[in-house]
């Protein structure tokens, strides 16, 4: 009976169905702040977001906006540092706090009747931070040996200056920072750009097991006078300044590996073409399957490891690729790459090829809003750039259902232009 | 609680089948109970390279992941010195592609040159890019050794010279395959909106039939008690000075093993713990300082770590650790700072169960360690561990001639 199997015939496959982006419920907390629930109460636990819109984009000098946000932590007006930690901690929660170009993100994890006893300590960090200098200092040391030491590895140093490239020092997206920033912000820096933190414009998220007392203390926080303050202020604009060479080299004599980085501007969600370009991507370098991993690792066997992604911000987008290969072959990956980029925009793919890429990405996209905190996540990741997930995310499915060989092969010559790319060397030019 | 079911196939598979309506997706998780500490000692980072090799077909398969990938799934694998484990993540409606898959492998390999030839290269590039090429890469290939004599822990995972990797043949391959990658040394656990009437039949088509017998038995030479303190100082060209501390602990499944545990988070478990706070931030003799336990089966490692502050001597930063043990040792610690290390390990596990990778993960490997349910026990014997558990303990292993010492002295 056991020999009836026939293994050389794969089960058959179910497609992969999208069936809207899943409902939740968005009320207003305290006068005018947003808030968007995913309640699951299948779980014991509850992720708590807050995403305050100012960031390193609106600060004066490097690092302001990262050390005012991880210095929200570090001491109030009613609690020290350790009285902060120490509460964090008993209540098994965990409390993450950082800057991006746009935004202070705030988010508690917490076991669900944990949450209430934790959200006085949430509106002293917000409201009355002192921001001790001591504190200040030892976070700033600690973080410059941090970059010292990812100074020192290759991808640490081509991830610091690439950006520089595609956007010019002087846009906040492409700022490199250095080791004497360390030693250069003072308190009063933190307590100038605290002045300049929009709270008024605050979106919450709360996610997973809700307990009914929560709402109306999140209420009540809320209202508190920082987030009613109706002070607007003009964003400032910097214009984007790429660099005219795209070839680009920082020698490390003694690299045993090298790291590449190509980078190219594209478009973002809010351009028709972006779900085909996610396409395009997976099957260049964003997943296993693709024609990178399988070119660079699995047939010539030059890299751990080697992935296309494309990162989008509010004002741009880009695609790159990066990988730390064998010191001796940087200069063959090199090629093989632009190979694998010109043969994408020379031959439409196969069907099977875009039908294995779709259903991986797919099968990522469904993965990805698995649970109350990956829809979160989702609506986080969509409101920056002003747009609706119910909508967005099944327009995305469409286009890419919909999407032929040519397509692909229409995007890959639109967008990813070998003469357009950015090329950096950290390690060996072999 | 987790709840689980549990079967053994008539070839021995162990199934533990975990149903979670709260999810579309579904986890399919082996576990072969073989690891790095199986090794030849002249053979080193074979369990790991061979995990590479169960990517390059199996016998009626040509391509693994291209399956995997057209049925939404994602799957990955990992080594460590006690047992090597495999995942694929896919809707639930095409969970039987994971089965199809897995089963063929278990069944056999395709052997072929070319993929042996490959994943060798690849697998030298991750020595390289883990090991090698950024600072403090090889404090493990040097702490190992001195921790460990005769125990197969004295070497990493990934192996301990890149030539034993460059020189595995594909004899040694098909020898290590037959030898462990059997039914009745695996652990097949599922978790998903599935239950066991749906799930089992189905495992028992594909794996069913697989009839190959395990007689492979774990020749673990053990590790003699540590009679005087070792130290090595390594010059390297590195930021800043460094120092791992290691003390051997018990294995996995002693009643002491939680004990250290909590002893590591009373250390340096979240922003509270006493060395980010001592240490860390009031002395500021370290940029960074953590404690934690290697997590082995066998009698592991008990481990202090961290960079030093840029111009801090090891000397200060020693007795700034010392005291903080010793602290330890002499009970100077209060009853609601257990409560609240205690109170960590609970929310952690309910952080963990949201997760159903997780949950069929660890399945297996409590399984793998004893029993499945000791999943579900595990935070009522962490709670019971009392402060005096914790003194005892800490004497114990915090002697002098029970520790090894490894320094990076930056090279000027």
């Amino acid at each position: 009976m056991k020999n009836d199997i026939d293994r050389l015939n794969p089960p058959t496959l179910k497609s992969l169905q999208f069936d809207g982006f899943p409902e939740y419920h968005s009320g207003v907390l305290g006068k005018n702040i947003p808030c968007y629930t995913f309640e699951n109460n299948s779980s014991g636990v509850v992720k708590l977001d807050l995403a305050i819109p100012t960031g390193s984009w609106h600060q004066q000098k490097p690092l302001q906006a990262s050390t005012t946000a991880r210095m929200l932590s570090e001491g109030t007006k009613s609690m020290n540092a350790f009285a902060i930690a120490e509460a964090i901690d008993f209540n098994g929660a965990h409390i993450d706090i950082g800057a991006s170009h746009h935004y202070i993100n705030l988010s508690i994890y917490a076991v669900y009747d944990k949450l209430l006893s934790m959200l006085p300590l949430i509106q002293s960090i917000l409201t009355e931070p002192s921001f001790p200098e001591n504190e200040m200092k030892t976070l700033l040391a600690n973080n410059k040996q941090d970059f010292a030491i990812s100074s020192r590895k290759v991808m640490g140093i081509a991830r610091r200056v690439f950006p520089a490239f595609l956007f010019g020092e002087n846009h906040p997206y492409g700022k490199i920072l250095k080791e004497s920033d360390f030693d250069n912000l003072a308190a009063e820096d933190l307590f100038d750009f605290y002045k300049q933190i929009s709270f008024q414009e605050s979106k919450a998220y709360l996610s997973g097991h809700v307990d009914g007392n929560v709402m109306s203390e999140l209420d009540k926080l809320f209202a508190n006078p920082i987030f009613v303050a109706k002070e607007s202020f003009i964003e400032s604009s910097f214009n984007i300044e790429e660099a005219t060479e795209k070839r680009h080299y920082i020698e490390v004599a003694e690299a045993v590996q090298s790291a590449i980085v190509f980078g190219v501007p594209v478009v973002g969600r809010k351009h028709e073409d972006f779900p085909l370009l996610m396409l395009a991507n997976t099957i260049l370098g964003g997943y296993f399957g693709s024609r990178l991993m399988k070119s660079i690792r699995e047939e010539k066997g030059l890299t751990y490891g080697i992935s296309s992604g494309i990162s989008t911000k509010p004002y741009s987008a880009h695609l790159s690729i990066q990988t730390e290969v064998k010191a001796e072959t940087t200069s063959i990956a090199v090629d093989e790459i632009f190979k694998e980029i010109s043969r994408l925009s020379t031959k439409p793919v196969s069907n099977e090829e875009l039908n294995t890429a779709r259903n991986y990405l797919f099968g990522h996209f469904l993965r990805s809003m698995d649970g109350p905190f990956q829809l979160s996540d989702r609506l986080q990741t969509v409101h920056p750039e002003g747009l609706l997930p119910e909508i967005y995310y099944s327009n995305y499915w469409n286009k890419a259902v919909s999407a032929t060989p040519d397509d692909i092969l229409n995007t890959v010559r639109k967008y990813l232009i070998p003469e357009n790319m950015h090329v950096l060397i950290v390690g060996k030019d072999k | 609680m987790v709840q689980f079911e549990k079967f053994t196939l008539q070839n021995g598979l162990k199934v533990l089948i975990h149903n979670d309506i709260s999810t579309p997706m579904a986890v399919v998780n082996i576990l072969y109970g073989v690891g790095a500490r199986d090794e030849d000692e002249n053979r080193t980072g074979f369990a790991h390279l061979f995990e590479h090799l169960m990517f390059g077909g199996s016998v009626n398969i040509p391509e693994y992941d291209t399956p995997v990938e057209q049925a939404g799934g994602e799957n990955n694998a990992f080594t460590n010195n006690d047992f090597t484990n495999y995942y694929i993540s896919l809707p639930a409606n095409n969970i039987e592609t994971a089965f199809w898959l897995e089963s063929d492998r278990m069944l056999n390999l395709a052997f072929s040159e070319k993929s042996l030839e490959v994943q060798r290269k690849v697998v030298v590039e991750e020595f390289k890019q883990r090991y090698l090429n950024q600072p403090y890469g090889d404090a493990w290939l040097h702490l190992r050794p001195m921790a460990f004599k005769t125990h197969p822990y004295k070497w990493a995972t990934i192996g301990k010279e890149i030539g034993h990797i460059e020189n595995a043949t594909m004899d040694d391959v098909k020898a290590f395959y037959s030898k462990w990658y059997n039914p009745a040394n695996a652990i097949l656990s599922v978790a998903g909106p599935l239950d066991s009437k749906t799930v089992l039949p189905l495992i028992e088509k594909w794996f069913g039939g697989i009839d190959k017998p395990h007689s492979a038995i774990h020749q673990i030479a053990t590790e003699p008690a540590q009679t005087e303190k070792r130290k090595l100082v390594l010059e390297r060209d590195v930021p800043f000075r460094s120092v791992f501390k290691a003390w051997h602990m018990p294995e996995r499944n002693h009643p002491d093993y939680k004990v250290c545990d909590l002893i590591s988070d009373l250390l340096s478990n979240g922003p509270s713990s006493r060395l980010y706070q001592n240490v860390v931030k009031k002395l500021n003799l370290f940029s960074s300082l953590n404690a934690y336990i290697s997590g082995d089966f066998d009698p592991g490692l008990f481990m202090i770590q961290g960079e030093l502050s840029d111009g801090q001597s090891f000397d200060d930063a020693l007795k700034a650790i010392d005291n903080e043990i010793a602290e330890i040792v002499a009970g100077n610690f209060s009853d609601h700072e257990l409560e609240k290390v205690k109170n960590k390990i609970e929310s952690a596990f309910e952080f963990a169960k949201t997760s159903i990778l997780n949950k069929a993960m660890n399945l297996a490997i409590y399984e793998w360690i004893g029993d499945a349910a000791d999943m579900n026990s595990e935070v009522e014997k962490y709670k019971q561990i009392s402060r005096n558990d914790i003194i005892r303990v800490a004497k114990t292993i915090f002697r002098d001639n029970n520790l090894s010492e490894l320094f990076y002295e930056p090279s000027k």
